[in-house]
């Protein structure tokens, strides 16, 4: 019994060890450039810089799940780091409360219209967000078109340095913990899942497909507003234009991850590690003094490595050949 | 007589242009093991699919228990105690089989926390009915929604049912890794642990082997004893005869008539389902075999095993094809038999060995390689393999010979339409339109369209592979017709089949194939089932001379 259970484990969990241990190398091969780089500070530093990604990521993971894709996520949350500061009062000592609630409103609200209009109008999700993009983003702007605002500085303060610096990590590891348990073995998860892999099936299964879809939108808005609000109590302020790359870099850290873009395989804790390399790298790459528009081609050689990479992974053998017909 | 469970009273449904139904009725009683049967087009899986929730009915009522039910949804479906295995299978490839026959069923304990809170007949230790402690046992609404998928009590019912049905699946397998019998019987699973009163299977054998189809049998019956009631969507008539109470005919969309299976002969089925007594399915040889002429032969044919199957897939399998003749090609399910007909038609470049048609050699790379070659393929997954389902008839048919009508660097369009028209005549498809969705059609003239597209190469060797899975007996006559004028008209027709009546009726020569290796091939005068299945099962692979090399 001992030994198909491995065989098992690998199966389900082979992508995310590997990628574990591809950021592990990533890791050691930094820190012979950088000697700081294994020290708490760092991991701290590195943490705070990623989360909000980080939250955007698990977001674009469970819509990537359903066979979805959101590339609105980025104006979520621009819109949602806007309306946080707007709604924020730095003066009071609970001024920070009504920020946060504007801004998981509107987190939820944004993922909800891109829900609606998938599952309701029946419109395709990369067009949808396409479309929802440029109104979440023009509304942040109609909102502050100049950067600018000031934040709640105890509540900033706590967020992101909190509990001396433990505050961001227990946050983020509980949010990881539940939305890992969320699409891993819930119901819904499985029903997620189940979605991406064959909708009609999961149709006649009697699963609700577009309450389902719905809610994964939703949960994605809602992730991107606490990207928002963390984003402005690192900057203490909002601006409108801060959500340019998040959209791409949420696609690139969930395919590096090992989530496949056409649904249902795939584990947030994968992700995770898709952001974090995404993070060394271009640190590296500041390191190294490299022109930031050179970290921009890297990404895009990434994501398309890391697709191939998972495509070669999931051909069974005796369709290979197919791929390779058009280039004869 | 029993209860009546069900009852459907002049149901009408039409589809873009065509009327599926016309005021059909059709009833059921408790308790019984119910056929319905009919043509391809006929309309059965259309009422069926009704009271899954698939389809919605146009016009009539359906009364379930005396009560008049509307199904506007599976959930509805499901509510009801209505549960129905699909033709095509609606399991997830990429989730496990666990994954999949609990699939929004799951029992689940508080979430985060490691309480349970369906376990309450966990203890009890009698009356192991996984479907009916699931129903009984489940929270609703939100708390399930996110509530922890409890994995033990999941595996321990489907080992319960498992041990109890005879079932044996891995549970922890992903379903895209088994063989199609072991989806088959996941998908049955996965419908008995829902326990529901009535199950509808539509043509759930056309994919098992002998073992697995007598193992549902069994299950079937055993549903029956327990109060359960079936509705059975089948084309095998010795099926039919074996497991069916009662028989419901359709054609055409419309009813003609039901009867006690008692008193109802084959030859009086027939004539309902096709209007007319068919003498003979198979058709006589139109010449004879003329064997100083071969018009195609393999030699050596070799497949290594991927790393995944293991072993050798095809292993120095030679045969020849001669004049006049159609090869049938038997063995137990996986021996090799389609690894053979793709690795001819150029799908698996990876075999070596030497294919000669018409005497002269055919480099077979890839499968435009086997088409130029005249090589065609008729496979057996129609619906992935054979055709594009959202595109139309006239597209599907033509695409193959595209070339052959061009003006200048355009597609000819009247000259596509002529040959659309001529196909659909000299195959007599039957469909609403040529501009139509080829997935408009009923299985056997998708099958016609499959066949037509391939035709329409002009090739000299043909390939069936399952030529008639699913698809009635009208429609197999005719294609066993047109089988043997392509073999007088000097095409080499090559067919596998699991079908041994089939096998046994068209073949000239069969040949049988065993762990990728040619087992034996039998002649006319030394063709029996007996020998056919010896062959199959590898015993006494040394005696006939031209078997394996």
């Amino acid at each position: 019994m001992k030994q198909p259970r491995n065989r098992h484990f690998w199966n389900r969990n082979g992508r995310t060890v590997t990628i574990y241990v591809f950021l592990g190398a990533l890791m050691i091969f930094v820190s012979v450039f950088n000697q700081d780089f294994f020290t708490l500070g760092n991991f701290k530093n590195l943490l705070r810089s990623s989360f909000p990604l980080l939250m955007a990521a698990l977001g674009q993971t469970l819509v990537i799940l359903t066979g979805g894709i959101d590339l609105s996520l980025g104006g979520i949350v621009a819109l949602c780091n806007v309306v946080c500061v707007l709604f924020m009062n730095p003066d009071s000592a609970l001024g920070f409360v009504p920020a946060l609630a504007a801004a998981a409103v509107v987190g939820l609200a944004c993922g909800a219209f891109n829900g609606a209009l998938v599952t309701r109008g029946r419109l395709a999700p990369i067009i949808v967000t396409i479309a929802t993009t440029a109104i979440f983003d023009g509304l942040a702007l109609l909102l502050m078109p100049k950067p600018g605002g000031s934040v709640h500085r105890a509540f900033a303060k706590f967020l992101t340095r909190g509990l001396s610096g433990a505050f961001p990590f227990l946050l983020f590891a509980g949010i990881l913990v539940l939305v890992r348990r969320l699409a891993g073995s819930t119901p819904y998860g499985k029903a997620l899942r189940a979605i991406g892999g064959s909708d009609h099936a999961a149709y006649s299964t009697g699963i609700r497909v577009d309450r389902v879809k719905f809610w994964a939108y939703c949960l994605a808005g809602g992730l991107c507003a606490v990207a928002g609000i963390f984003l402005s109590a690192q900057m203490n302020s909002a601006d409108a234009t801060i959500g340019k790359n998040y959209a791409m870099n949420a696609i690139t850290a969930t395919v590096v991850g090992g989530t496949a873009m056409t649904g249902a395989v795939g584990d947030p804790l994968g992700t995770i590690a898709g952001v974090f390399i995404i993070s060394i790298i271009n640190n590296m790459l500041n390191l190294f003094g490299v022109s930031s528009f050179y970290q921009f081609v890297c990404q895009g050689l990434i994501l398309i490595g890391a697709l191939s990479l998972s495509a070669l992974g999931q051909m069974p053998m005796q369709t290979r050949h197919l791929a390779r017909c058009p280039r004869k | 007589m029993a209860e009546e469970i069900l009852k459907m009273v002049n149901i009408t449904k039409r589809f873009a242009g065509t009327t599926a139904l016309d005021r059909v009725q059709f009833s059921c009683s408790k308790g019984e093991i119910h056929v319905l049967a009919g043509e391809n087009g006929a309309g059965k899986s259309t009422i069926l699919k009704m009271l899954a929730g698939i389809h919605q009915p146009d016009e009539g009522e359906i009364f379930f228990h005396g009560q008049k039910v509307k199904i506007p949804n599976p959930q509805q479906a499901r509510k009801l105690g209505i549960a129905m295995v699909f033709q095509e299978l609606t399991l997830v490839g990429e989730m496990t089989v666990w994954e999949n026959i609990y699939l929004n069923q799951e029992p689940v304990t508080g979430f985060l926390s490691g309480r349970r809170t369906t376990r309450k007949h966990a203890g009890s230790g009698q009356a192991p009915d996984a479907g009916r402690m699931c129903r009984e046992g489940g929270v609703s609404g939100w708390a399930r929604c996110l509530g922890r998928v409890d994995k033990k009590e999941i595996r321990r019912r489907i080992q319960e049912a498992m041990d109890r049905y005879g079932i044996h699946i891995d549970p922890d397998a992903l379903v895209k890794n088994l063989p199609v019998a072991e989806q088959q019987m996941a998908e049955i699973l996965k419908i008995l642990v829902r326990d529901p009163e009535l199950i509808i299977l539509d043509e759930p054998t056309s994919a098992l082997a002998r073992k697995e189809v007598r193992q549902l049998y069994r299950i079937i019956r055993n549903l029956v004893a327990d109060g359960k009631t079936i509705i059975f969507i089948s084309h095998r008539m010795e099926e039919v005869f074996q497991l069916g109470d009662r028989i419901t005919v359709f054609k055409d969309g419309r009813y003609i008539g039901t009867r006690n299976m008692d008193q109802i002969s084959e030859d009086d089925l027939i004539r309902m389902m096709v209007g007319r007594s068919l003498e003979n399915i198979f058709p006589p040889a139109q010449c004879p075999v003329d064997d100083s002429q071969v018009i195609f032969e393999v030699n050596n044919l070799t497949e290594p095993g991927s790393r995944t199957q293991g072993g050798t897939r095809l292993d120095h399998v030679s045969f020849r094809v001669y004049k006049g003749e159609i090869l049938g090609v038997a063995g137990l399910q996986g021996q090799g038999q389609t690894e053979l007909l793709n690795a001819i038609s150029g799908l698996h470049p990876l075999a070596e060995g030497e294919i000669l048609v018409g005497g002269r050699p055919v480099k077979v790379k890839n499968a435009a390689q086997a088409i130029a070659g005249g090589i065609a393929l008729v496979p057996s997954d129609r619906k992935n393999q054979g055709l594009m389902l959202e595109l139309s008839c006239r597209h599907n048919l033509a695409v193959a010979s595209m070339k052959k009508r061009m003006k200048g660097c355009f597609i000819d369009r009247k000259a596509e339409e002529a040959f659309g028209r001529s196909m659909k005549e000299r195959l007599s498809i039957k469909m609403g339109g040529l501009e139509l969705p080829v997935s408009s059609l009923s299985g056997g003239n998708q099958q016609k369209v499959v066949l037509g597209k391939e035709l329409a190469t002009e090739p000299r060797v043909i390939l069936f592979d399952e030529p008639t899975r699913g698809i009635d007996v009208e429609a197999k006559r005719e294609f066993y017709q047109i089988m043997r004028d392509l073999a007088a008209q000097g095409v080499a027709v090559i067919m596998n089949s699991s079908d041994m009546m089939e096998v046994m009726g068209m073949s000239s020569r069969v040949l049988v194939m065993y762990e990728g290796r040619i087992s034996g091939i039998l002649g006319k005068e030394e063709l029996s089932e007996e020998r056919i299945m010896q062959l199959g099962m590898g015993m006494d692979r040394s005696e006939k001379g031209g078997a394996a090399g």
